[in-house]
């Protein structure tokens, strides 16, 4: 495409490098910005601006934050006795969707593949290593992607952790809430059943 | 099963061909490089989504075009399917199967069971192991699909330990719990293809004893074994004790990835000891082996398709061969030749129809094949 402004097509460049953009959303958000207020275009190139240079993450769990110590490991009120151990910061996020955890995290920042290049002094397992260390940690939660990767990481995990007394967990894989049997995959399917629980009477639904 | 219409567009030398094979033994007929074994191919191709002769996609158009099509009319039991392949390389690979995409080929793959036989196929007994053992991954994917599941599963761990190893190789003090966590990961899918691997040739060995004396002049004993450093000791055992050595050499020497097939005959090893002849109709029964162990366990006659078997044989060979390809034990064949005549003259003299086409510079012409008396004798 060509531009009759130099400085249009400079500003459609830097948008088309985000993810899911590209060159025709591009221009369409740049030419709704010449036709706003110079002030709006100021407002947002500030506030980008100031997320970039101020977004750290938290000394403690490496989770995306404002501040040293993130809000979740800032918060009193959060279980310190278990760890939830994720890949990304998404996963974070997808966790907290679910009102379901109420203890701490701790973000690897990558996931175990020889392949690429990614062992493990390349995530964040020493400093997991000296918060499991503390007495106050009981358990740790691994929720990781049921991939090849995920389980060596995983696997990885369990071995260094092993001599301390903690407790380690992984999250249930299986049949999607909701999800019907006939839909599922083999391979899910065929896990769940390898994997099943005992049922558990008169106890309702609500025991964690 | 039976393929009843093969079309091709663009295909190797076929412009555009429409060939019906309303018969269960099929000849294709003509010379040298006129495009019989491109036939068969492509009719490979259909059942398990690439070429059996190793040629990417690329090379399997007509010179010059971008795209090709294949598509089969398949009767199994009282279903009639369809199956589209429409490849234009680089671009898309699709497979339609009764008018719906196919989403993994995976899937697909094993929906029309084949076994072919081609005079290359000798080379098993010369090649390195990877042949042997692609021989018997091919056959095991086509009756069970988590057969390939465990396989990628497992090609992928082992790409990562390899990885692992040659990284630890040049460090001074290297972190073995990475190791082990891979190493833990390994044992399920390989006691998993083991197991499966040495069950297939557990129920081979009596039909390729039993098809070697169909097919050979002589009466030779022949065999083969498994061979799996899995037999002697378990996947646990064998990854600690060679461990050090794969550190060493920065890359895995135990597990299934080394299993191999010893071809034998007189209790001798098949590329030592056998003749051209001899080897010839080890292959062959070892196809057909293959061939009923797919019939048995899917339930259902698969193809077979036979590239110049008939070479320099005897017109008593291969009366014996065609007998017991028209026997009970085979569904329809496909079978390539290059004389026009001799191969005709015998299955008349056998009573039995079949269906013939010349094939000529990438075009198929069907002969007509009034036969002996159409008696009681077709099934």
């Amino acid at each position: 495409m060509s531009y009759s402004s130099k400085l249009i097509e400079q500003a459609v460049m830097a948008l088309a490098n985000l993810p899911g953009i590209g060159p025709k959303t591009a221009l369409r958000l740049v030419l709704h910005l010449v036709k706003q207020q110079p002030e709006q275009t100021e407002a947002l190139a500030q506030a980008l601006l100031q997320m970039r240079r101020q977004i750290r993450s938290c000394r403690i769990c490496h989770n995306i934050s404002d501040t040293e110590v993130c809000s979740i490991c800032a918060d009193k009120r959060r279980d310190t006795s278990i760890i939830c151990v994720v890949e990304g910061i998404r996963d974070v996020m997808a966790i907290e969707e679910t009102g379901q955890y109420r203890g701490l995290y701790h973000v690897l920042g990558g996931l175990i593949s020889p392949i690429e290049g990614i062992g493990p002094s390349d995530l964040h397992i020493d400093s997991l290593e000296s918060r499991v260390a503390q007495p106050e940690v009981e358990e740790v939660l691994m929720a990781l992607s049921p991939t090849i990767e995920g389980e060596t990481t995983q696997h990885y995990l369990a071995r260094r952790l092993s001599s301390f007394s903690v407790r380690l967990t992984t999250i249930a894989r299986g049949v999607s809430f909701g999800g019907e049997l006939e839909y599922a995959d083999e391979l899910t399917l065929g896990r769940s059943i390898v994997g099943r629980l005992p049922l558990q009477w008169g106890e309702g639904q609500n025991n964690t | 099963m039976n393929l009843e219409i093969l079309k091709l567009t663009n295909w190797k030398n076929f412009a555009s061909a429409q060939l019906t094979f309303a018969d269960r033994l099929v000849l294709l007929t003509g010379f040298n490089g006129m495009g019989k074994t491109n036939v068969l191919d492509a009719i490979y191709y259909l059942c398990m989504t690439r070429s059996y002769f190793g040629l990417r996609d690329r090379h399997l158009v007509r010179h010059n075009q971008s795209f090709f099509r294949l598509e089969a009319q398949v009767k199994q039991g009282a279903q009639t399917r369809q199956v589209v392949a429409k490849v234009a390389p680089g671009q898309r690979k699709e497979f339609e199967l009764d008018g719906t995409i196919v989403p993994k080929r995976s899937d697909y793959i094993g929906t029309f069971p084949v076994v072919i036989v081609a005079p290359a196929d000798t080379q098993l007994a010369y090649e390195g192991s990877e042949v042997r053992r692609k021989l018997l991954d091919a056959a095991l994917a086509q009756t069970d699909k988590q057969y390939l599941a465990q396989l990628v599963q497992f090609a992928r761990l082992l790409k990562q330990r390899n990885s692992l190893l040659r990284q630890l190789a040049n460090h001074p003090k290297p972190d073995l719990e990475l190791l082990h966590a891979i190493d833990y990961q390994l044992h399920g899918p390989s006691k998993f293809i083991h197991h499966r691997r040495k069950q297939y040739i557990e129920a081979l060995n009596p039909l390729l004893q039993y098809y070697y004396k169909q097919v050979a002049p002589q009466d030779e004993q022949v065999s083969c074994h498994y061979k799996s450093q899995l037999l002697y000791s378990d996947i646990e055992t064998l990854l600690a004790r060679k461990r050090s050595q794969d550190l060493a050499l920065g890359y895995s020497t135990a597990g299934i990835q080394r299993d191999d097939l010893d071809f034998r005959i007189d209790g001798r090893p098949l590329k030592q000891f056998a003749s051209q002849g001899q080897l010839k109709s080890f292959i062959l029964a070892l196809k057909l082996a293959q061939y009923q162990l797919l019939c048995t366990q899917r339930h259902l006659y698969s193809l077979l398709l036979l590239d110049d078997l008939f070479d320099k044989l005897d017109e008593h060979r291969v009366t014996q061969l065609l007998c017991l390809l028209l026997s009970q034990e085979f569904g329809q064949v496909f079978i390539t030749d290059t004389d026009h005549t001799r191969v005709p003259a015998i299955i008349r003299n056998l009573n039995h129809t079949f269906v013939q086409y010349e094939i000529l510079q990438g075009t198929a012409r069907p002969i007509a094949t009034s036969s002996a008396p159409n008696t009681t004798e077709d099934e």
